[in-house]
C-alpha cells in the first residue's frame, strides 16, 4: 500500500511540466538591477519595468522595492518579526538561514478508522451513492489534521459534484464492460479514446483538487494547459520506444515538473528545478532491485522444479516466485517514492519559499512493509491505520522554509477568493486521485 | 446565547490571520475583532461539517473564512438553528467505538455475502436476459482467442462427422436458434478437454475424441457442454467477473494501492469456486439430456474417470485448488441425480420410454433383498462380466495399492445400481471403483426361484501387478 497520494495534498507527490508560462529563469533571487535600488523620494520614483517572466508577486515586490526607501544594509536583519519591512528578495539577508516550519499531522489512527469504517459502510448501504460524501470526509480529515504554522489545511469539494462525476464514470465503465464483451473492437476504440483523453483527465483532476484545497482562507490553483499536458504525457511518451525506455526517468521528471510548476497559491507560484540525475539514479537502483528479485526467485523455482521432477509447475510451487516478485515490486515502488520525495520537495519552491525534505528511505520502507503485512492480515481493514502512519511520518519529514513573511501571499484573480467557491462553472468534479 | 467562538478570520485577500471572537445572537453571527464588528445573517454562512477533532471552517458570504477549534460551540449553534443534522448524525456514528465494531462486522459480512450469494444471482439473471445475437457476438470474440491459443484439429472429416452425429442425437429438443456449433481444435497431444463458449460454440479437442472409448461417452461429454451452454455459464462468469471487480473496487477503492499480487489470489479462488458450481450444474443438466436421448448417464461417469487419469498428476495434487469438483464427488452426484431424473421421466413419459429408462432406475428400497434374505434355495447374483477399474496414474506411480469396499444393488435384470463406497484405503481409488462397478453385469440373484433385487457388498482391490497389464485397456474378465 502507500497512501493514496490522492488523500493528502502534501503526501501526493508534488506535481510537474515543461516550460510553463511562468518558467523560472531565476530572475527572482537576484536583486532587480534597476534604478529602483536607488533611494529616491516617492514622487521621483522610477518604476521598474516588468519582465515577461515575472509573476504577479514579482511585480508587486518590485513595486514595493521601488516605492519604499531601501532598507539600510543590516548585517543581521531580524527575520520573522519584520512585518513592516520584510527582507525581500531584493535584499537577501546574508547567510542567515530562515527558520524551518514543520508540518504537523494531528490525525489519530483509531479516530480515522472509525470515520473510515462508518463511511465505507454507509457507502455500501447506499449502493455507492454516499461514496462522494465519504471521500470528502476522508480527505477533510487528512487535510484538516495537517498543520503548518498554526493553521490547518481545508478541503472544500462539494460532494454533489463528485457524485455526478462518479455517475458519469460508472456509466462509461458499465457501457465499456457490456459493449466490450460483445464488440471487442470497441475495446480498442475505447482504449484509444482513453489515451487521447488522458491529458484532459489529468489536468481536470489536478485543477479540481487544487481548487478545493485551501490554507488560511486561500485556495490553491492549477493552471490548466491541455496542450502542454498532451505534450508531457503523450508526446514525450513517444520518445520511450526510440530510446529503449531510457527516457523513462526523464519523462517522470518532466511529469513532476508539469504538475508542480502549474500550481500556484494565490500569487505565489510553485516552481520545480529538479535534475534528471537523481531520477535516473533512483530508477536504476529500483530496476536493479526488481531484476535481482527475479533472478533469485527464478533460481528458487529452478531448484524446486529440479527437486520435484515435475514438468509443469503447480500454483503452489509458483507461489514463492510471486511472493518474492510482488514484494520486491512493492518495495521498489516505495523506494522510488522516498527517494523522489526528498529530491522533488527539495527542488520545489513556492515563490521564494523553500521546502526541506529528509525522508529516510530505510524507515519509509520499514513502515510500508509493516503496512503491507497489516493490510494482508486484516484483509484491508487496517488501511486507515496504515494511512495515518504514512501521513504522520511523511509529513514529519517535510519542512517549510519561508523566505519572508508568508502573510504577503495574496489572492490573484477572482476565483479563489470566493468562499463558496463553486464558480469554476464545471459540470462535475473529476477526481481520479492523481 | 452561548459563549463566543474564538478563532481566526482570513480575508481571502492574503494569508494574514486576524484573531476574532464570534457570537451568535438572534439570527446573526457577530464577528468581533480589534478593528470592529461585522454581522452576518446566520443562514448566509456556510459551516463545514464536523469531522473528528478537525477545526471547523465558516465560510462567510463576503469571501472571508473563519478557522476555529471550538467544535462544540459551533455544534451548539447548529443545533439551536436545526442545521447540520445529517452531518451531525454521521459524526455521532463516527465517534462511537461500538458503532465502529458493529460496522466492521457488518461490512465484512455484507461484502462476503454479496460476493458469494448476491453476485451469482444477479449474474444468472443477467445472463438469461441477454439477447441471443449479443451472446453469439461475445462467443465469436471468445472463439477468436481460442483459435490463437489452440492448434488446428487433425481430425479427419469422418471423425468430425461422427462427433456431429453424437451431438445430433442430443439436440433434438433444443430450439433451432440454440443448436450448438461444433468447433474442432487440438491441444497438442495433452490435456484432453472440451468446453462451451457463449453463443453455442462447443470446442471439442482431438484428444478427448481419442480418449472416448465409444460413441456414448462422446455423447456424454457433449451433453455436459450443452449443459454449460443452456445454463449460460459463459455469460454468467463474465458478469460475475466484472461485477465482482466493480463491487470490490468501489468498496475498497482506497485499497488500490495494495499491489496486484495480494488481491489476485482471492479472486483466483473465487473464480474457481464459481467453476465448481457450474460443473456440477452442467453435470445435472447433462444427465437429463442423456436420458432424453436414451443414453446411459454412466457414460458421463466413465469419461470423467478417464479424463482424470489423463490430467497431469501434479495438477491433481491440489484438489482444493482445482477448477473441477473432484471426480468421485461428481460421479456420486451423477448416480444420485440419474435416479431422480429417471423416476420423473418414468412418471411423465410414455410406456416405451419407460421400459428403456427402467434399466437405469434403481429398485425401490423395500423391494431389495439382502444376501441373507435369499434363503437356502436362493442363489446370490453371479457375475457375468466385471470391468477392471482404471488404476489412478498418480497412485500407480507412487506405487500405492489399496482397495475400496462398495455396496450396490443387482436388479432383476442383472444390472448394477446405487453404488456406494463403504470404505476405501485412498480417496482417489473411489471414483475408478464406482465407474468400474456400474458397468458390471450379473446373472440376477434368485429367491424361491424368482429373480429379485439383491444388495451386495464387495471389495474392489487395486494391485499393481494387475494394473501393469490392464492399464488403459480394461479387459473383461469372466468370473
Amino acid at each position: 500500500m502507500g497512501y493514496g497520494p490522492d488523500e493528502h495534498p502534501f503526501m501526493s507527490e508534488p506535481p510537474v511540466s515543461e516550460e510553463n508560462p511562468t518558467s523560472f529563469p531565476d530572475a527572482r533571487g537576484n536583486p532587480p538591477a534597476s534604478p529602483a535600488e536607488i533611494p529616491a523620494s516617492p514622487s521621483q520614483v522610477e518604476l521598474p519595468l516588468p519582465e515577461t517572466t515575472d509573476t504577479p508577486a514579482d511585480m508587486r515586490r518590485a513595486m514595493e522595492d521601488a516605492l519604499s526607501p531601501a532598507p539600510p544594509p543590516i548585517p543581521e536583519p531580524p527575520l520573522v518579526a519584520a512585518m513592516e519591512t520584510p527582507p525581500l528578495a531584493g535584499t537577501p539577508p546574508p547567510a542567515a538561514t530562515p527558520p524551518l516550519q514543520s508540518f504537523n499531522f494531528h490525525g489519530d489512527a483509531a479516530e480515522y478508522f472509525r470515520i473510515w469504517i462508518v463511511n465505507t459502510l454507509l457507502t455500501l448501504v447506499t449502493f455507492g451513492v454516499f461514496a462522494a460524501w465519504a471521500k470528502v470526509r476522508r480527505r477533510r480529515y487528512l487535510r484538516g489534521n495537517t498543520e503548518l504554522m498554526g493553521h490547518r489545511f481545508d478541503y472544500r469539494a462539494d460532494p454533489r459534484r463528485i457524485l455526478v462525476g462518479n455517475i458519469v464514470v460508472l456509466i462509461l465503465f458499465l457501457g465499456y464492460m457490456v459493449v466490450g464483451q460483445v464488440y471487442p473492437l470497441v475495446l480498442v476504440g475505447t482504449f484509444l479514446v482513453a489515451i487521447a483523453l488522458l491529458p484532459w483527465i489529468v489536468v481536470r483532476s489536478l485543477a479540481f483538487n487544487a481548487h478545493n484545497t485551501a490554507y488560511r482562507g486561500l485556495r490553491f490553483y492549477y493552471h490548466q494547459t491541455y496542450g502542454m499536458a498532451a505534450m508531457t504525457y503523450l508526446g514525450q511518451a513517444l520518445a520511450l520506444p526510440f530510446t529503449l525506455g531510457l527516457y523513462y526517468p526523464a519523462w517522470i521528471r518532466n511529469q513532476r515538473e508539469f504538475v508542480i510548476a502549474n500550481h500556484r497559491f494565490g500569487d505565489a507560484f510553485f516552481r520545480f528545478n529538479g535534475k534528471n540525475g537523481p531520477f535516473y539514479a533512483t530508477y536504476v537502483l529500483a530496476g536493479a532491485m526488481v531484476f535481482g528479485a527475479v533472478m533469485v526467485a527464478g533460481m528458487l523455482i529452478g531448484i524446486i522444479m529440479t527437486a520435484s521432477k515435475h514438468k509443469v509447475m503447480t500454483m503452489a510451487e509458483l507461489l514463492p516466485f510471486f511472493a518474492i516478485y510482488g514484494t520486491t515490486i512493492y518495495v521498489a515502488k516505495h523506494f522510488i517514492y522516498a527517494r523522489l520525495f526528498n529530491h522533488v520537495w527539495n527542488h520545489t519552491r513556492l515563490d521564494d519559499h523553500r521546502f526541506v525534505a529528509n525522508m529516510q528511505t530505510g524507515r519509509w520502507l520499514g513502515l510500508q512493509l509493516g503496512n503491507l503485512g497489516a493490510l494482508i492480515v486484516s484483509c484491508g481493514l487496517l488501511y486507515p491505520w496504515a494511512m495515518v502512519r504514512s501521513a504522520r511520518y511523511a509529513l514529519s519529514c517535510l519542512q517549510f522554509q519561508p523566505a519572508g513573511p508568508i502573510e504577503k501571499i495574496a489572492r490573484l484573480g477572482r476565483d479563489e477568493g470566493n468562499a463558496l467557491g463553486e464558480t469554476t462553472g464545471e459540470f462535475f468534479g473529476l477526481d481520479f486521485g492523481l | 446565547m452561548s459563549a463566543p467562538v474564538q478563532g481566526h478570520v482570513f480575508s481571502g485577500e492574503n494569508l494574514a490571520p486576524q484573531p476574532v471572537s464570534v457570537a451568535h445572537e438572534a439570527d446573526m453571527l457577530q464577528v468581533i475583532s480589534e478593528s470592529g464588528t461585522v454581522s452576518y445573517a446566520f443562514n448566509s454562512v456556510r459551516i463545514s461539517d464536523r469531522i473528528g477533532r478537525v477545526p471547523r471552517f465558516l465560510y462567510f458570504p463576503d469571501g472571508k473564512t473563519l478557522e476555529t477549534p471550538d467544535n462544540d460551540l459551533v455544534d451548539a449553534w447548529e443545533n439551536s438553528r436545526r442545521r447540520g443534522r445529517a452531518a451531525g448524525i454521521i459524526h455521532w456514528l463516527e465517534q462511537r467505538s461500538r458503532v465502529a465494531a458493529g460496522a466492521t462486522v457488518l461490512l465484512v459480512a455484507s461484502v462476503s455475502a454479496l460476493l458469494f450469494f448476491g453476485l451469482p444471482v444477479l449474474a444468472r439473471r443477467a445472463a438469461f436476459v441477454v439477447p441471443a445475437s449479443i451472446e453469439r457476438k461475445a462467443g465469436e470474440a471468445a472463439m477468436q482467442s481460442v483459435r490463437k491459443i489452440l492448434q488446428p484439429s487433425g481430425l479427419s472429416p469422418a471423425e468430425r462427422a461422427l462427433v456431429q452425429r453424437q451431438l445430433n442425437r442430443l439436440t433434438g429438443s433444443l430450439p433451432s436458434n440454440r443448436k450448438p456449433e461444433l468447433v474442432f481444435q487440438s491441444m497438442g497431444g495433452k490435456n484432453p478437454n472440451a468446453f462451451a463458449l457463449p453463443g453455442g460454440f462447443i470446442v471439442v479437442t482431438d484428444e478427448i475424441v481419442k480418449l472416448a472409448k465409444n460413441d456414448d461417452e462422446l455423447a456424454a461429454v457433449l451433453a455436459h457442454e450443452i449443459g454449460h451452454q443452456e445454463c449460460r455459464h459463459g455469460l454468467q462468469s463474465v458478469f460475475r467477473g466484472s461485477a465482482a471487480l466493480l463491487v470490490v473496487s468501489s468498496i475498497t477503492g482506497d485499497l488500490s494501492t495494495l499491489t496486484t499480487f495480494s488481491s489476485t489470489i482471492p479472486f483466483l479462488l473465487l473464480q474457481r469456486g464459481y467453476s465448481r458450481e457450474f460443473e456440477a450444474e452442467a453435470d445435472q443438466h447433462a444427465i437429463g439430456v442423456l436420458l432424453a436421448a436414451k443414453i446411459d448417464p454412466h457414460n458421463l461417469a466413465k469419461i470423467l474417470t478417464a479424463l482424470e487419469n489423463e490430467q497431469p498428476e501434479n495438477e491433481r495434487d491440489f484438489s482444493y485448488l482445482s477448477t473441477h469438483p473432484s471426480t468421485a464427488e461428481r460421479i456420486r452426484a451423477i448416480e444420485a441425480q440419474k435416479h431422480a431424473f429417471g423416476a420423473v421421466a418414468q412418471a411423465a413419459d410414455t410406456a416405451s420410454v419407460t421400459i428403456k429408462l427402467d434399466q437405469t432406475r434403481s429398485p425401490a428400497a423395500a423391494d431389495v433383498a439382502e444376501l441373507s434374505d435369499l434363503g437356502r434355495d436362493g442363489t446370490p447374483p453371479q457375475p457375468v462380466s466385471q470391468v477392471a477399474p482404471d488404476y489412478p496414474t498418480a497412485l500407480r506411480r507412487a506405487e500405492i495399492q489399496g482397495s475400496v469396499v462398495v455396496e450396490y444393488i443387482v436388479d432383476r435384470e442383472g444390472n448394477v445400481h446405487d453404488v456406494q463406497v463403504i470404505r476405501s484405503s485412498h480417496r482417489d481409488f473411489e471414483a475408478p471403483a464406482i465407474a468400474a462397478v456400474v458397468q458390471w453385469k450379473f446373472v440376477p440373484g434368485r429367491k424361491s426361484g424368482r429373480p429379485v433385487n439383491v444388495r451386495v457388498q464387495q471389495e474392489v482391490s487395486f494391485n499393481l501387478s494387475d494394473a501393469e497389464s490392464d492399464q488403459r485397456k480394461p479387459a473383461e474378465r469372466k468370473p
